[in-house]
């Protein structure tokens, strides 16, 4: 709708150019019926004066005729003018004279007596009108010539009884009759003798017309004037006027005044339009102050989120951005129109490549992955984006994409320290990784070292000693040979502990291996080496009880070790007891089995426990019970290296308990 | 010594081991001749009759090679494979005798073809012991094809 604002509405303009086509129209019909009107008057009224001519040429005629009758007067030249048609066209040759209408009158026949009553042309129309239409009394035509127009009354003279009188047989009629008139003779009753004929000339209707239309045309156009304004006057107060209001209304809406009423009084169709625009104007201020705070609040959201949102029509290439996109991108929503090619220009050759594949590969796919951008908003240096979005197809076919975009530089920053950071530990751990290996490597060739050459001097000490005790003992004093079984004796011991050490340091290196074990062939086997090693110290009746035990996931070798050095342990502080018994079994635990093994033997003070599993450490003299104080380390390493524990219950003299477990926690 | 067929190739660098070694045998009554080679080096160039064994006839091999790990110049494992990837020698009964417990050593003196492999052990009671058994069996027991014909 085209309105001119602050100004007439062009609808009164149209109202009006309707309205006065509509007046000109009516006008010009009023006046065409009027002047239809008018000649009709016209014409009746003088259809009306030509009869009254004929009425009174008729009386006329009649009051002559009886006149003449009655008074006997002789038939002569004298009273000849007494007889109704000629006495009739002497009147009407005085008529003229004395009547300024030009109304003409006179009876006339096709055989007239007088020859001013022959009948003319039309006359003798009317005649043969007559003739023919014998029924008819009367003739009214209009006549054009081109001298003059007027209109033709008629009306017959049928011939009657008493004109039979100087018409009918010549022989019969008067004698002045017979004398003066060759013609009007033989007529018999019902004969058509001529007409009366009445001219009124056009003229005098015309002027009737002119006279009519004088008075009548402008009251009609005053009328219609009236009518018009009036109309206009309502148009302008019942509808533009309110219209104007209307319109002032819905441009103060528009311009979000919508505390601004409206003036419109009434209960009409327009003003309960206008309270109905009042209505809407509140529901819209309403809605308008919610959609405010709610959109306040997602801004509020974006700017804490750093996350803005956009949507792109591809085709017509229309972008739209949040509030929070424009900081973002560090756009000035005053200075920057959004678009793409806008956005392109915040990004370096690289970037804008990447974008432009991931668009490609997006609109390929109808799917909008994920997007990481660096953009230079000329705020902070480097800026990285996160652009996420998703496709729609609308009915047109066109490509609608609408996502978000999300400031990560602080998280991009951190992922990079982060990522510095990894490299570095990396690297350090690389560092203390070949460290180690080179340490591992170090300690390889240091046990080689002194596997290989401890060994060599050792055995060469035990060796020789050896062969002087049983070769040369014959001259060697019983002194020096108790020396030299004392050297051969620690040489030996010196030989077991390299061993020792050897197999406890390569604990570390030796891969593990682990399966499911039976326990129970593992421990027949270590017993039954143990009692063949005459090195092992142990009572023969020393009593030996295996409950059923459940399998372990275990180094088979590793076990062996474990089991060997748990049960020597406990043979060897058992064999002193006079009743020595040892006992292994398990319990079960959240952590699956606990195993132990039992022995009645010395035991030890609980205060030195956690020198137990240590290098080196004894609790117990060398000349009580030999050892080298690395069985139990090795234990404790080889069950550590299984993820397992291994702890130990004692007392003096009342035994000890060994637990260890091979996989998880003791509780 | 080198008129004398040769019997037993000892390869040792430490002299301690050599006499020890030499003394087992005795004690054993081991009578085969035996020569010492004091590295790696001297064992292939006797064996092979190389530089100052050139000399002796390559007919003669010895019946037994006893074989130290721990050699100068050229080590007992690289002895080994040399002996081994020999048709001529591969023949020959090679005994590692060292006081190496390795793993890495035993595994990969096997993989190049050892026909035992001993750890000294310090108590010259228990080397008598295997000495013996070992000279009992690869000298006395053992059938080869120099023995059988």
């Amino acid at each position: 709708m085209e309105y001119i604002l602050g100004g007439e509405l062009s609808l009164k303009y149209k109202i009006i150019s309707a309205t006065g086509i509509l007046f000109t129209f009516f006008l010009l019909t009023a006046s065409w019926f009027e002047f239809i009107e008018v000649k009709s008057i016209s014409q009746t009224r003088i259809l009306q004066e030509a009869r009254n001519v004929k009425g009174l040429m008729m009386a006329t005629r009649f009051v002559y005729h009886h006149q003449f009758i009655d008074s006997e007067l002789p038939l002569n030249d004298k009273t000849l003018g007494f007889l109704p048609a000629h006495a009739l066209s002497k009147i009407s040759v005085n008529f003229n004279q004395q009547h300024q209408d030009q109304i003409t009158f006179n009876n006339v026949s096709t055989a007239p007596r007088n020859d001013n009553n022959q009948a003319n042309k039309t006359e003798q129309q009317a005649i043969d009108f007559f003739k023919e239409s014998p029924q008819q009394t009367e003739y009214f035509q209009l006549v054009e010539t081109p001298d003059s127009s007027y209109y033709q009354y008629a009306s017959p003279l049928w011939v009657k009884e008493y004109c039979l009188q100087c018409h009918g047989d010549r022989q019969q009629a008067p004698l002045t009759i017979q004398q003066r008139y060759l013609t009007g003779f033989n007529y018999t009753l019902g004969d058509l003798r001529g007409i009366i004929s009445v001219r009124i000339p056009v003229k005098q209707s015309y002027e009737f017309i002119i006279d009519q239309l004088q008075i009548n045309l402008p009251i009609i156009a005053v009328s219609l004037i009236s009518l018009f304004v009036l109309m206009y006057w309502l148009l302008q107060t019942s509808i533009i006027h309110r219209l104007q209001l209307l319109l002032t209304t819905a441009n103060n809406i528009r311009h979000g005044h919508y505390d601004q009423k409206n003036a419109i009084k009434g209960n009409d169709e327009i003003a309960r339009l206008a309270k109905d625009i009042d209505r809407m104007s509140q529901a819209i201020a309403s809605r308008e102050s919610g959609l405010k705070k709610s959109q306040q609040r997602l801004a509020n959201a974006q700017r804490i989120a750093h996350l803005g949102n956009w949507d792109w029509d591809a085709q017509t290439r229309t972008l739209f951005c949040s509030d929070e996109t424009y900081r973002i991108l560090g756009w000035n929503p005053a200075e920057t129109y959004p678009s793409y090619r806008a956005f392109l220009s915040c990004l370096n050759p690289t970037q804008r490549k990447k974008l432009r594949q991931h668009l490609k590969q997006s609109i390929h796919d109808r799917f909008f992955s994920d997007l990481e951008l660096r953009v230079n908003n000329n705020q902070h240096e480097p800026c990285y984006i996160r652009v996420r979005g998703e496709i729609e197809i609308d009915q047109q076919s066109h490509l609608l994409f609408s996502g978000t975009i999300q400031d990560i530089t602080a998280v991009k920053l951190t992922e990079q320290k982060i990522n510095a950071l990894n490299l570095g530990l990396e690297k350090k751990v690389q560092e203390r990784t070949e460290a180690l290996a080179l340490a591992n490597k170090e300690l390889e060739s240091f046990s080689y070292s002194v596997s290989h050459d401890l060994r060599s001097p050792l055995r060469a000490i035990s060796g020789f000693s050896q062969i002087l005790l049983d070769d040369h003992s014959s001259e060697l004093s019983k002194e020096a040979q108790r020396y030299l079984q004392l050297v051969a004796g620690n040489s030996t011991t010196m030989g077991i502990l390299i061993d020792d050490l050897l197999n406890f340091s390569r604990l570390n290196r030796h891969s593990l291996n682990k399966q499911q074990v039976e326990m129970r062939p593992q421990i027949d086997h270590v017993i039954r080496e143990l009692f063949d090693d005459p090195q092992q110290l142990k009572q023969p009746n020393v009593e030996i009880i295996i409950d059923q035990l459940p399998p372990c996931y275990a180094d088979p070798a590793l076990l062996k070790q474990v089991l060997t050095n748990l049960i020597s342990n406990a043979l060897k502080f058992s064999h002193k007891q006079a009743a020595p018994r040892i006992e292994i079994s398990s319990q079960p635990s959240t952590k699956g089995p606990v195993y132990f093994i039992r022995d009645n033997g010395a035991g030890f003070d609980m205060q030195y426990a956690k020198k137990l599993f240590s290098v080196f450490q004894r609790l117990h003299h060398q000349d009580e019970f030999s050892g080298t104080g690395v069985g139990l380390a090795t234990v404790q390493r080889i069950i550590s290296r299984h993820g397992g524990q291994i702890w130990a219950e004692s007392a003096p003299d009342q035994g000890a308990t060994f637990y260890f477990t091979f996989e998880g926690a003791h509780e | 010594m080198s008129d004398q067929a040769i019997e037993i190739l000892l390869v040792e660098d430490n002299p301690n081991d050599v006499e020890l070694t030499l003394h087992a045998l005795k004690k054993n009554h081991i009578k085969n001749p035996v020569h010492v080679a004091r590295d790696g080096a001297e064992a292939l160039d006797f064996i092979f009759c190389r530089g100052t064994y050139a000399q002796r006839d390559p007919n003669t091999k010895p019946r037994l090679i006893l074989l130290d790990l721990k050699l100068p110049k050229v080590d007992g494992l690289e002895v080994l494979e040399q002996l081994k990837s020999d048709p001529k020698t591969r023949s020959i009964p090679v005994v590692i005798l060292t006081s190496s417990r390795e793993e890495a050593d035993i595994v990969k003196s096997y993989q190049l073809g050892v026909n035992s492999y001993i750890v000294k052990p310090v108590d010259l009671e228990q080397f008598v012991q295997a000495t013996g058994q070992l000279g009992m069996y690869w000298l006395v027991m053992n059938q080869t094809q120099s023995s059988t014909k």
